[in-house]
């Protein structure tokens, strides 16, 4: 008898989207604002762009949800992750990968190419270290960017950020975190499959 | 504290978000009432 579960998984899904950590070779740790927002119980799925770099930073996102995926970054070395990962939430596929595979890094229509090779509605990489999201013929791409700030040659002034998305049956909440100074800053988009 | 009115705490993703701690949260009242949810399947 599980009216409860089901009630909740037909209406929405939480899903905690965060990378590019690189602890602790560039950051020792996950932001404590950061830390003090993501308790267990309220997010059912985490989707890793890679570069954790540690085995610690994995068990951390255990300790929230069992459902973490994670692709591998270039400095993955501590454990094999899968290149690319395309997973179905309600009607939407979303395909994860870290992103350094895809040249020229962060361009759009490198992305665009990857969206159609993977058929997913949504696209999630990391890399760049820069938030980024919009919508591009229909589907959406998004980068949740470093959650530690973690240096990048590509984005030397890094803002740490993470971000959360509500997955409804057709549509889909982006909350946008990002951590300025000490301050949590939230942001919100939506996208709604055509 | 700045006081706001409800509509601006419900219009404001700093207020209303799912990781929000605030409990003037929409959010905050739906995990709350989540855990009673949960609390009452379990008893069933």
């Amino acid at each position: 008898f599980r009216v409860a579960g089901v009630f909740r998984s037909t209406r929405m899904v939480l899903v905690l989207v965060i990378g590019d950590l690189h602890i602790p070779h560039r950051a020792h740790d996950i932001p404590s604002e950061f830390k003090k927002l993501l308790l267990p119980g309220k997010i059912e799925q985490v989707f890793v762009t890679g570069n954790l770099c540690s085995r610690e930073t994995y068990d951390y996102f255990r300790t929230l949800t069992s459902e973490v995926t994670v692709v591998s970054g270039e400095f993955d070395e501590v454990r094999k992750y899968p290149e690319t990962k395309v997973t179905t939430i309600m009607d939407f596929k979303i395909g994860l990968t870290h992103g350094h595979q895809v040249v020229p890094w962060g361009d759009k229509d490198a992305l665009a190419i990857l969206q159609r090779q993977l058929d997913v509605d949504v696209l999630i990489t990391g890399h760049t270290h820069e938030f980024n999201a919009y919508e591009h013929n229909g589907k959406f791409f998004l980068n949740p960017g470093s959650a530690t700030g973690a240096y990048s040659a590509l984005n030397p002034e890094v803002v740490p950020s993470f971000v959360l998305m509500d997955v409804q049956k057709s549509s889909i909440g982006f909350y946008v975190y990002h951590l300025r100074d000490t301050d949590v800053k939230v942001t919100r988009m939506f996208y709604r499959k055509k | 504290k700045y006081s706001q009115s409800s509509l601006d705490d419900e219009e404001d993703p700093n207020i209303n978000n799912p990781l929000s701690l605030d409990t003037s949260s929409p959010w905050s009242k739906f995990f709350e009432d989540e855990q009673l949810r949960k609390t009452i399947s379990q008893d069933v």
